[in-house]
C-alpha cells in the first residue's frame, strides 16, 4: 500500500469490510452413526420405532435411504426381554404389538446393527389428572385448564375437535373490539414463547413445564364440543424438547439419552379434559 | 464468630507489640514529582539493612524497628528515576517523608536511569504484573489506547479475539475476574459489544494484574485479578489533558484543593454525530453484523440457515429471538458511548484522608426504522456502569493504616422493541387493524452495595498484617416481557459476608504470605472458606524462586450468551439450587534480574475447577425455573508454562513473552460428558511488545502476537427426528465439541509518536497502523448445510487500519 494510498484510506474510509467470507473446504470426515427414534404411550403397544443412520452431509436427508431394516431390536422391562419384529413395507420400522406399555416401568431398549449396539431406556410417566370446567363462553374470560401429577419431562398439551357446530359470531369471538391494541388475554407464564401465548393456535402441540394452560376464546372459531389432551413426558423427551433447536453457532445437538448412538428413546402418558363452547 | 475475634484480637496484640519494642519508623508518602500523585506499590529501601517494603495502593509506607542512627533510605518506581534521602532515626521521633520521584520521560537524554528489579506490587510477586496504564497505554491498537489490549499481551493472558477485549487468563473466562476501579468491582468493562474497555488510560494511574494465586483479600473470583486506579489529580497545580483520535474525544483536568488534597475529573465520548470518521464507521458496522445478526427473533419458526429444529424451542434465553437483519435488511445504526471518572482527596487531618470517586459510562445503540413493512419501530439498546466509593483513610499509628469504604456498583443493559402497525407518516391510523402495537423487551440490572473496612498492621520491617472485613448487597434483576405484560422475571436479593487475613512475614531471604478467607452467601447458604499462601525466595539480588497456592470461590456469575461478552451479558448470583463455583491454582517460577533493565519471569501453573458453568443456550426460563436449569454445570482444568522477558529501561523497553498451555472442561450435558478444549484454549501463545525512543521526540512502538487457531466444531452428517405428530426436525450430527483448529492467528501493529510543542502546550500525535501485513485472520468458520452442498465460510478479523490520535498536555 502506498503511502498515498494510506492517506486516502484514512481521509475516505476503507474500501472493502474487514469481515468478509472466504469459501474453504474442511467438512469432517462422514461417520455413519446408529440414529432411534421410539415413542412409548402408556396403555398402548410398541409400535413405529424407527431404526436408521446419518447420512453424509452432500446429500439429502432420505428417510428411506437411511432406514436399517435387519437390526436386532429388543426391549427388556421386568427383566424380560422382548423382540421386535420389522414393519413390512415401512423401511426401519419395528414392532411388539404383544407388548402393552405400563406406565412406572422401566423400558431397556438395544439396537444392534452393523455399527455396533445402540442402547437407551424410559420410565413410563403416571398420566396426569387434567381437569377444567365443562364449559368455555364464546367472547367470555379465558378458559383454564389444570392437571396435577409428577413427571422429570414437562408436559405436552393438544387440542381436538369433538363435534362442531356453527360458526361463532365475530361480535361475540372479540367480545367487541379486542384487537384495540396490543395483545389481549391472559399470558400463561408457564409457555415457552415470548409471543406464543398471545397468537398460538390451541390445536398445536404445547411444550409446558408447569400444570395449567390457559386458552384464549378468541382461539375458537365454533361452536361445539372440544378436548384438551394433557401429555405427560419422560425426561428424555422432556430434555429433547427444551434443546431441539440447534443453534447454528454452538452446533450443540438436542440433547438425547441413547448411548452408542443418536436420536429419541421415550415415553409420554395422557389424560384428557372434555369441554363445551358455547 | 468467636475464632474471628480471637483471630483479629491476636493480630492486635501482634501489632501492638511492636510499639514495646520502642525503635525507630520511619513513614511516609512517595508521589510524582511532576503533579503530586502518589505511586502506588513503590519500593522503599533501606540498602544498608537490607530491608524493603512496597508502598500501599495510596503510596503509604512505614518501615518500623529501625537501629538508631543515619540511614540512607530509597524510593524507586518503575518509570522514574530512583531517589535516595539520608535520614536520621531516633527512638522517640517518627520520620515522616514525603519522597517524589521523577519520571523518566523527562530525564532520558541527560541521565542514567535506575528502576525496580521487580515489577511493583503490592503482592508477593507470584503471577502478577505490575505497571502504570501510561506504559500500557502507549501499545497500539485499533482506533484508541486501550489499557485491556495492552494486559492482552501479557503472558497467560489470551484474547478472545481481537475483536474483544475481555480477558481470559489461565484458562478462564471474562467473567472469573475480578475487575476493581479504585477497590469497587466494575461488572462490564467493555464497550461496542467488547470491542473497546471502559477505562480511558488518561484517567487511571497505575494497574496489576493477579494472573493467579491472589491473595486473601481479594474474593469472589476464581481466575484472576485487575486491581485499577484512578488518577489522584493534580496537587501541585491546575492541568489538563486533552485527546482525540478516531474513535472518541476526551478532556481530563485536574488540580489542588489547596495545600490539603486534588480533584480529578475526566470524560470521553464518541462524537460520531460531529465528525464521522471511517474507522468509527467500519468498526460500528462489523460488530453490529456479525453480533445483532446473531440473535434471532422467529419465535418458534427454527430456522437460520440449516433450516432445522426450533418449533418447539425457545431459543436463548427465554424464547424470544431477534433477528434485526432477517427482517430490515438494510438499517441504519445509531450508536455512542461515553465514560467518565471523577476523584476528589482531601486531607482531612494529618492522619485522616477522604477520597471520594467515581464512573459512569454508557453504550447506546439506536436501530429505529421510520418505516418498514407498514410499521414504524424503535429498537433500542443500552448498557453500562455506574459506580461511585467514598474512602476514609486513617493512619492510626505509625504502624497501622485502615480504610473504610462505602461503595456502590451498578450494572444494567436494557434492550427494546416497540412497533406499531400501519400507522402512517403522521402516526395515524392506516387501512386495516388499526393502530395494532408491538413490543418486547429484556432488561437486567446487577446492583452491588458495599461496606468495607481493610487495615494494614506493620510489625516492624519483616512484618506485615492484613485484615478486613466486607458487606455486600447484591440485587439482580432480570426481566422479560412482551408489551407491558411481564413473561419472565428473577429478582433475586442475596448477601455477601466475607473476612480475610493474610499476614507478609520476611524470614531471612523467604518472604511468605499466608492469608484465608472466609465467606458466606446467604442465598443457599454457602459458607465457604479459602486458604492461600504465597512465597518468595530471594537467592540474591538477582536470583528468586516462587509460588503460591490457593483456593477460590465465586459466587455471582456471569451469563455471557457469545463467546465474547457484550451487551446482553447478564450476572446472576448463585442460589440454593446453584453451587458456587471453585478453583485450586498452584503456581511456581523463577524469577530472574540479571541487570537493572532486564527481568525475567518463569512461571508454571495449575488450576483446577469444579462447578463450572456455562449457561446452556437451549432452555427455556419462566418464574419457577431454578437457575440450576439456565446452566450446564461441570469441571475443568488449565495447566502450562509463561515465560516473560522484559526490559523496563532504556531508549528500548517492552517484553516479550510465551505461554504453552492447555486448557479442557468437562460437562455431562456437553459433547456427550466427554472432556473438551474450550474455544479459547491456545496451545502457544506469543507477544513481542517494543517501546523504541528514538530521540528528538520521535518513538516508534512496534507489536507483534502469534496464537494457535482458535478450536471450532465442524458439521460431519445430517439427519432428521420425527414426532409423534408426523413433524421432522432436522439436524446436523457435529464432529467432538472444538476438536479442530483454525489457522494460527497472527499480526504485526506500528505505532509512531511524535512529541508537539506547540505555543508551549505540550503534545503528542500518535499514528498507528493495526494489522501492518494484512494478515487475513479468521474470527470464526461458518457452515450453511441447507443444501447439500455445504457451504464453509471463513468471517475474518480486522485488515489493515490505520489510525491517527492527538494529545495535548496542558
Amino acid at each position: 500500500m502506498t503511502i498515498s494510498r494510506l492517506i486516502l484510506c484514512l481521509i475516505f474510509g476503507f474500501g472493502s469490510g474487514a469481515c468478509s467470507t472466504a469459501p474453504t473446504e474442511s467438512l469432517g470426515e462422514f461417520n455413519e452413526t446408529v440414529l432411534i427414534e421410539g415413542f412409548l404411550q402408556a396403555g398402548t403397544n410398541v409400535s413405529g420405532l424407527f431404526v436408521g443412520t446419518t447420512m453424509p452431509l452432500s446429500s439429502e436427508y432420505d428417510r428411506d435411504a437411511s432406514a436399517v431394516s435387519d437390526a436386532d431390536v429388543a426391549i427388556t422391562v421386568d427383566g424380560v426381554t422382548h423382540s421386535l419384529a420389522a414393519v413390512p413395507d415401512e423401511p426401519g420400522a419395528y414392532h411388539q404389538p404383544d407388548l402393552v406399555v405400563q406406565p412406572g416401568k422401566t423400558y431397556h431398549l438395544s439396537v444392534t446393527t452393523g455399527l455396533g449396539t445402540a442402547t437407551a431406556q424410559t420410565t413410563v410417566p403416571f398420566p396426569p389428572q387434567a381437569s377444567g370446567a365443562p364449559v368455555l363462553y364464546a367472547g367470555g374470560d379465558p378458559y383454564r385448564v389444570t392437571w396435577e401429577g409428577e413427571t422429570n419431562g414437562g408436559y405436552v398439551t393438544s387440542r381436538q375437535v369433538v363435534e362442531l357446530l356453527e360458526r361463532i359470531p365475530p361480535e361475540s369471538q372479540f367480545g367487541g373490539g379486542r384487537f384495540g391494541g396490543g395483545f389481549g388475554g391472559a399470558i400463561d407464564t408457564t409457555g415457552f414463547g415470548a409471543l406464543r401465548d398471545s397468537i398460538a393456535r390451541a390445536d398445536q402441540w404445547r411444550f409446558l413445564q408447569g400444570q395449567s394452560q390457559t386458552l384464549n376464546p378468541i382461539q375458537f372459531s365454533y361452536y361445539g364440543t372440544y378436548a384438551l389432551l394433557v401429555y405427560a413426558l419422560d425426561e428424555n423427551y422432556g430434555d429433547f424438547l427444551i434443546s431441539s433447536q440447534q443453534d447454528e453457532a454452538a452446533l450443540d445437538e438436542p440433547r438425547f439419552h441413547v448411548e452408542g448412538g443418536i436420536g429419541l428413546f421415550a415415553s409420554m402418558a395422557a389424560d384428557s379434559v372434555l369441554f363445551r363452547v358455547e | 464468630m468467636r475464632a474471628t475475634l480471637s483471630i483479629v484480637s491476636c493480630v492486635l496484640a501482634l501489632g501492638a507489640s511492636t510499639q514495646i519494642y520502642g525503635q525507630g519508623t520511619v513513614r511516609g508518602t512517595v508521589r510524582d514529582a511532576t503533579d503530586g500523585e502518589t505511586l502506588p506499590n513503590a519500593n522503599v529501601l533501606i540498602d544498608s539493612l537490607g530491608i524493603g517494603v512496597s508502598a500501599d495502593k495510596a503510596g503509604y509506607f512505614v518501615i518500623g524497628n529501625l537501629p538508631p542512627g543515619r540511614h540512607v533510605i530509597r524510593a524507586s518506581f518503575i518509570g522514574y528515576t530512583s531517589r535516595s534521602i539520608e535520614i536520621e532515626i531516633d527512638l522517640v521521633e517518627t520520620e515522616k517523608l514525603v519522597i517524589e520521584l521523577e519520571p523518566v520521560e523527562l530525564t532520558i537524554d541527560e541521565i542514567e536511569v535506575v528502576g525496580d528489579r521487580v515489577a511493583p506490587t503490592e503482592v508477593t510477586p507470584v503471577s502478577a504484573f505490575g505497571t502504570r496504564v501510561t506504559e500500557l497505554a502507549r501499545i497500539p491498537t485499533v482506533g484508541q489506547p486501550d489499557l485491556m489490549r495492552g494486559i492482552q499481551l501479557l503472558p497467560g493472558v489470551q484474547a478472545g479475539s481481537e475483536n474483544s477485549a475481555g480477558l481470559y487468563v489461565r484458562g478462564g473466562t471474562p467473567g472469573q475476574n475480578l475487575i476493581l476501579l479504585d477497590d469497587v468491582v466494575v461488572y462490564n468493562p467493555n464497550h461496542l459489544f467488547g470491542f473497546f474497555s471502559t477505562f480511558n488510560p488518561d484517567a487511571l494511574k497505575n494497574v496489576t494484574l493477579i494472573k493467579g494465586t491472589f491473595p486473601a483479600r481479594y474474593g469472589d473470583r476464581l481466575s484472576s485479578v485487575l486491581d485499577i486506579t484512578n488518577l489522584d489529580g493534580n496537587r501541585k497545580s491546575l492541568d489538563a489533558r486533552a485527546s482525540m483520535d478516531l474513535i472518541s474525544a476526551g478532556l481530563t483536568i485536574g488540580g489542588p484543593v489547596g495545600d490539603r488534597g486534588s480533584w480529578m475529573l475526566s470524560g470521553r465520548r464518541t462524537y460520531e454525530e460531529v465528525l464521522e470518521s471511517p474507522l468509527f464507521s467500519h468498526l460500528v458496522d462489523e460488530m453490529f453484523s456479525t453480533r445483532i445478526g446473531t440473535i434471532s427473533t422467529n419465535p418458534g419458526a427454527g430456522g437460520g440457515p440449516f433450516g432445522f429444529g426450533g418449533r418447539q424451542s425457545a431459543g436463548r434465553f427465554g424464547g424470544t429471538r431477534f433477528n434485526f437483519q432477517q427482517q430490515t435488511g438494510n438499517f441504519e445504526q445509531d450508536y455512542g458511548f461515553y465514560d467518565s471518572n471523577f476523584k476528589l482527596n482531601l486531607d482531612v487531618s494529618e492522619n485522616d484522608r477522604l477520597s471520594i470517586s467515581g464512573y459512569l459510562g454508557r453504550d447506546a445503540l439506536d436501530l429505529s426504522l421510520p418505516s418498514f413493512r407498514q410499521q414504524t419501530r424503535d429498537q433500542l439498546m443500552d448498557w453500562g456502569n455506574q459506580i461511585g466509593r467514598i474512602n476514609w483513610q486513617r493512619i492510626y499509628t505509625n504502624n497501622m493504616i485502615g480504610n473504610v469504604q462505602v461503595s456502590a456498583s451498578r450494572y444494567v443493559s436494557n434492550f427494546d422493541v416497540a412497533s406499531n402497525r400501519n400507522a402512517d407518516a403522521t402516526g395515524q391510523a392506516g387501512e386495516g387493524r388499526p393502530g395494532r402495537g408491538f413490543g418486547l423487551n429484556r432488561n437486567n440490572e446487577l446492583n452491588d452495595l458495599t461496606v468495607k473496612a481493610t487495615f494494614n498492621l506493620y510489625s516492624g520491617p519483616y512484618h506485615t498484617t492484613r485484615f478486613g472485613g466486607q458487606l455486600t448487597s447484591y440485587d439482580a434483576f432480570y426481566r422479560q416481557g412482551v408489551g407491558d405484560s411481564v413473561r419472565t422475571g428473577i429478582n433475586t436479593s442475596s448477601l455477601y459476608q466475607t473476612g480475610f487475613l493474610e499476614h507478609v512475614m520476611r524470614l531471612g531471604r523467604l518472604e511468605l504470605t499466608p492469608g484465608i478467607r472466609a465467606s458466606h452467601f446467604n442465598s443457599g447458604g454457602y459458607t465457604r472458606w479459602s486458604p492461600r499462601v504465597a512465597g518468595l525466595l530471594q537467592m540474591d539480588d538477582k536470583v528468586a524462586f516462587k509460588g503460591g497456592w490457593g483456593i477460590y470461590h465465586q459466587f455471582v456469575n456471569l451469563i455471557s450468551i457469545e463467546a465474547n461478552t457484550y451487551a446482553t451479558d447478564m450476572w446472576l448470583p448463585v442460589d440454593e439450587t446453584l453451587t458456587p463455583g471453585k478453583a485450586v491454582h498452584s503456581a511456581f517460577g523463577l524469577m530472574l534480574t540479571p541487570s537493572d533493565a532486564w527481568q525475567v519471569d518463569l512461571e508454571f501453573y495449575h488450576k483446577g475447577l469444579e462447578d463450572l458453568v456455562e449457561f446452556q443456550s437451549q432452555v427455556r426460563l419462566d418464574d419457577s425455573t431454578p437457575l440450576s436449569d439456565l446452566f450446564a454445570t461441570g469441571t475443568g482444568t488449565s495447566f502450562g508454562g509463561e515465560v516473560l522477558l522484559r526490559k523496563t529501561e532504556g531508549r528500548l523497553k517492552g517484553w516479550i513473552g510465551y505461554t504453552l498451555s492447555k486448557t479442557e472442561h468437562t460437562f455431562a450435558d456437553l459433547n456427550r460428558g466427554v472432556p473438551f478444549p474450550p474455544k479459547y484454549d491456545r496451545r502457544h501463545d506469543v507477544s513481542v511488545v517494543t517501546d523504541y525512543y528514538v530521540g528528538k521526540g520521535w518513538s516508534v512502538n512496534l507489536n507483534w502476537v502469534y496464537g494457535t487457531g482458535q478450536a471450532y466444531t465442524i458439521p460431519e452428517a445430517r439427519y432428521e427426528v420425527r414426532q409423534p405428530t408426523g413433524q421432522t426436525f432436522a439436524y446436523v450430527h457435529v464432529s467432538e465439541k472444538n476438536a479442530y483448529r483454525l489457522p494460527a492467528y497472527h499480526r504485526m501493529d506500528l505505532g509512531v509518536t511524535r512529541d508537539l510543542n506547540l505555543g508551549g502546550v505540550e503534545g503528542q500525535l500518535v499514528f498507528s497502523v493495526f494489522n501492518v501485513y494484512n494478515r487475513r485472520n479468521v474470527w470464526y468458520r461458518s457452515f450453511d448445510a441447507t443444501e447439500p452442498e455445504v457451504l464453509v465460510q471463513d468471517v475474518l478479523l480486522q485488515p489493515i487500519l490505520p489510525s491517527l490520535g492527538l494529545r495535548f498536555n496542558m
